[in-house]
């Protein structure tokens, strides 16, 4: 999924009837993500709906960093007796728990955006509640910070090797030979060898394989063995090493190195 | 009384008599009031806006002559949460599109309220 609005909606929607489901709110409900959600006063079922009302508004706010906003809403409708206090209490606090359950789990929002205070607008709609309905609205901004700085790492290869096979396809030790450096931290980079990939985040020491890399302020250092050749003792044969930077998870930059690897007999 | 009131004393009256169902009123504090005759009705549909959201609104309306709108015999004006009971179905008299809960059908003669209500959950 492209659109961040659309992207931050549906993991909102997830989020939030993943915690239902696991009776995480006192009241459970499926969450439905909708760009028209419309709601049936005559409708006995707590509804839930997920809206993303504002597509990310850029602003520079230092530097290198561009700050983005999408604001996503929150509905809550059920059929209420407004005189019934209990059970109007008990919609208020069903709001009051979505919201304060978001602010506990930005984290878990994948696109790794941030939650700023939910605006609750109205708590309830006065003219629906008369009428029998608990209308309630609540909208969150999501606030994340990208990173705008030139993302040309620098990665660094060996020259011609020689590997002894092991067996009739032996291994190439990559260990301390592929560097990478990069002056920022933030950047997501992917290192793939003939097809195994290994990614690595600077900033949150996230790797797909956590001792295939080393990583040392800035720079990560290969230290796994990566490649399997399929030349026969004796021949030589190029390994292919490709370093993708990806910035909001499309890839921003490439580059792809290779080293000249022949098998000798053991 | 002019031609339209006339008219509308006319309809209302003929309403009653051949088109009305018997419901039954129901106001806390008070015993029910059984064997009313009431016309049955529904008010235009209401879209309003809620955040993002789309609520239509709906509501079920009755014609119930002034005079038989009544609680222990002393008639009254309809009140919020009184209850009409139709076929053991219960309808709570509520306001309707930010408006009152009931209003005179007839603005002539006034002998007839159109009360606002939603079938209760």
């Amino acid at each position: 999924m492209s659109s961040a609005v659309a992207t931050i909606a549906a993991e909102v929607t997830a989020l939030l009837n993943a915690a239902s489901a696991s009776g995480a709110f006192s009241q459970e409900f499926t969450a439905v993500r909708s760009y028209v959600p419309r709601h049936d006063s005559e409708t006995s079922a707590l509804q839930v709906f997920v809206v993303g009302t504002s597509i990310p508004s850029i602003e520079t706010i230092a530097g290198d960093f561009d700050a983005t906003e999408c604001v996503i809403e929150i509905g809550v409708f059920d059929r209420v007796d407004q005189t019934d206090l209990e059970e109007v209490d008990a919609m208020v606090q069903l709001v009051e728990e979505i919201g304060a359950y978001l602010c506990d789990t930005t984290g878990n929002i994948a696109s790794g955006q941030r939650m700023t205070t939910p605006e609750v607008d109205p708590l309830y709609d006065v003219n629906q509640i008369q009428n029998g309905v608990f209308a309630s609205a609540q909208r969150i901004t999501y606030r994340s910070c990208v990173d705008t700085r030139p993302v040309e790492p620098t990665m660094t290869v060996p020259g011609p090797q020689t590997t002894t096979a092991n067996d009739a396809d032996g291994p190439l030790n990559l260990f301390g030979l592929v560097h990478v450096t990069h002056p920022g931290g933030l950047l997501n980079f992917r290192v793939s060898t003939n097809g195994v990939q290994l990614v690595v985040n600077f900033n949150g020491d996230v790797a797909t394989a956590a001792s295939a890399l080393t990583m040392t302020g800035t720079a990560a250092q290969i230290n796994n063995e990566l490649e399997t050749l399929s030349a026969s003792a004796g021949d030589p044969e190029v390994c292919t090493i490709t370093l993708q930077v990806r910035r909001n998870g499309e890839t921003a930059w490439v580059e792809t190195k290779t080293i000249a690897v022949t098998v000798v007999a053991a | 009384m002019n031609m339209l009131a006339d008219g509308a004393s006319w309809m209302f009256a003929a309403l009653k008599q051949s088109t009305s169902a018997t419901v039954t009123l129901r106001r806390t504090g008070q015993s029910d009031t059984t064997g009313v005759k009431a016309t049955i009705g529904k008010s235009e549909p209401m879209v309003d806006e809620v955040g993002a959201v789309i609520v239509d609104s709906n509501s079920d309306d009755y014609l119930i002559a002034v005079a038989d709108y009544a609680f222990g015999g002393t008639a009254s004006e309809p009140t919020i949460n009184d209850v009409i009971i139709r076929d053991g179905t219960q309808y709570g008299v509520l306001p309707f599109a930010g408006g009152p809960c009931w209003q005179y059908a007839d603005t002539h003669n006034r002998t007839t309220y159109r009360i606002h209500t939603k079938q209760k959950s």
